[in-house]
């Protein structure tokens, strides 16, 4: 059993962790090439990767590609403003005071256990199925990660370090500001990225549901007229979306914990 | 949390409930209030004793039953073809630097893709019946655990190991009695927000394809036909039903940290 290695980091030596990454993409690759070369599925179903790039070029060139990532990036950005803020005054009120959490906290637990996609049909009796509905669905889907882990973090800061603050004669919000939200940061960013992910997601399912624009409605539309290669074009760009966000946060992690040794953002892979 | 010091003669407790109750029986206090006083006639919204009405006469017909049983069954084998090829997947890249290598990377990377992205896939591939949507619950079963199963063996103290050598075990002695029993709390919370997950894609499925039966399909309809009161039961009855599966797994966490202990 080669256990005793387990602190052993997958890239040890970077340059051969970069090889033995691409050899998995790239047998995927061969094999795909080589399913549709040979004719093994009808070539509805299985796409020559030549073709997807090919129109993956062309999407890209006429600006249809561009106008439905715009299209869905705004949506994202407004559903996870909203969302995301509301959680972090939410989470820090729950974290901070027991009255709130009394109030609040079983409500929420209970509005929790709505699965994210049960709200959908809700919404659209109320909202239709406009840029409104999907701001707030986006915002559903963003809140509840911003906020559990606001709370979890604010309800951990150390007594110790807001018995310094008061010795130091900060007053409430001072100590909110100085003391409480820096030490809280680590378990916030966890809730923002968690909270990036599943805004992406929310708004890529509510597009795939009802929208006649973005990523999501690009993959059902080309689903819908049989054609698959723009199926994976739109699968492909959500993808590398997903992969870009999940990287946008560290460098404000890194810089806003640089003053912690073990804060450097790679918490989420692997 | 007070929870643990909650005893019979505890009474911070009735306090507690009562605000907790607060804001459920205000806000249901206004939505009657909007009926009973004729404050809104037009809205989409039906007042709550409607709602009530349609939950007994959904259950009384039998069609609650049968949706929750279908969209139950998806779960159920959406979920065990996800998290049994992610436990295998989770322990081999657990025990093995090679395959960490190999395919931490890629899975990362496919980790990105939200799961719903997969959906017109899984229908180009296996049409829009039961196969697409179990194969899409599974993959959004899949990834979790792998992610908790991996992390919760490479958290395994050398120590246990070392110990485990020390009464001469053979590597599989070590997965069974060492390395799994310590990973299983982590392996547990996996399992458990993979279970969750699962019942926010069998929604998701059962909405964005046509079904046969399923509370998702049950609340599609109730959209289509604007009956809100529907659509208000199926949240309640999926969320109580997620809630179950839930608290079974939490339990079984708890079974398991105090084996530890």
């Amino acid at each position: 059993m080669s256990h005793a290695d387990h602190k052993g980091t997958p890239g040890e030596a970077l340059g051969a962790g970069w090889l033995w990454a691409l050899l998995l993409p790239l047998a995927l690759l061969l094999g795909w090439q080589a399913a549709s070369a040979l004719k093994l599925y009808p070539e509805q179903l299985v796409v020559p990767p030549a073709k997807v790039l090919e129109s993956f070029i062309a999407l890209a060139k006429d600006g249809t590609l561009w106008g439905h990532l715009k299209a869905s990036l705004s949506r994202v950005f407004a559903g996870y403003l909203m969302g995301s803020a509301a959680g972090l005054a939410l989470g820090v009120a729950l974290g901070r005071s027991q009255i709130v959490e009394e109030y609040l906290g079983p409500s929420l637990t209970s509005l929790r256990q709505i699965p994210l996609y049960g709200w959908v049909p809700f919404l659209i009796v109320l909202l239709g199925v406009g840029d409104g509905f999907k701001a707030v669905f986006v915002a559903i889907g963003t809140f509840y990660p911003v906020v559990l882990n606001t709370q979890e973090g604010v309800k951990r800061v150390p007594e110790k370090y807001l018995e310094v603050g008061q010795a130091f004669g900060h007053g409430r919000f001072s100590v909110l500001a100085k003391i409480v939200l820096p030490s809280a940061l680590p378990s916030v960013f966890t809730g923002l990225r968690t909270g990036l992910a599943m805004a992406w997601m929310s708004a890529v399912g509510a597009e795939v549901l009802a929208s006649a624009s973005g990523l999501g409605f690009l993959i059902s539309w080309g689903r819908q007229l049989l054609q698959f290669d723009l199926v994976m074009v739109g699968v492909i760009c959500i993808g590398l979306v997903g992969l870009a966000m999940n990287n946008l946060l560290n460098p404000l992690e890194a810089y806003f914990l640089r003053w912690r040794d073990n804060g450097n953002g790679k918490s989420n892979s692997l | 949390m007070a929870m643990a010091r909650a005893t019979a003669f505890d009474f911070g407790a009735p306090r507690r409930v009562l605000r907790g109750l607060a804001l459920p029986v205000g806000a249901l206090a206004a939505w009657w209030a909007f009926y009973h006083f004729d404050l809104a006639t037009t809205l989409a919204f039906p007042p709550p004793a409607k709602t009530l009405q349609t939950l007994v006469e959904l259950a009384k017909s039998g069609e609650l039953a049968y949706n929750l049983k279908q969209s139950l069954i998806r779960v159920g084998e959406g979920f065990l073809s996800g998290a049994i090829p992610g436990l295998a997947v989770g322990m081999l890249l657990g025990l093995s630097a090679w395959a960490r290598r190999l395919l931490s990377p890629s899975l990362n990377a496919f980790r990105q893709v939200p799961v719903v992205g997969w959906l017109p896939l899984m229908i180009v591939w296996f049409g829009i019946g039961e196969v697409s949507k179990v194969a899409f619950i599974a993959i959004g079963a899949f990834f979790p655990v792998v992610l908790s199963t991996s992390r919760g063996i490479l958290a395994v103290p050398k120590e246990y190991v070392e110990l485990g050598q020390v009464y001469g075990y053979g590597p599989l002695q070590q997965l069974l009695r060492v390395v799994l029993p310590a990973a299983l709390p982590s392996i547990l919370t996996g399992l458990r927000f993979s279970l969750s997950l699962s019942w926010m894609l069998v929604v998701a499925s059962e909405l964005m394809m046509l079904s046969a039966g399923g509370i998702g399909s049950m609340m599609a309809q109730g959209r289509e036909l604007f009956q809100m009161d529907v659509v208000i039961v199926g949240m309640l009855v999926i969320g109580l039903a997620g809630f179950a599966t839930n608290y079974s797994i939490r339990w079984l966490e708890q079974i398991a940290s105090r084996g530890r202990a």
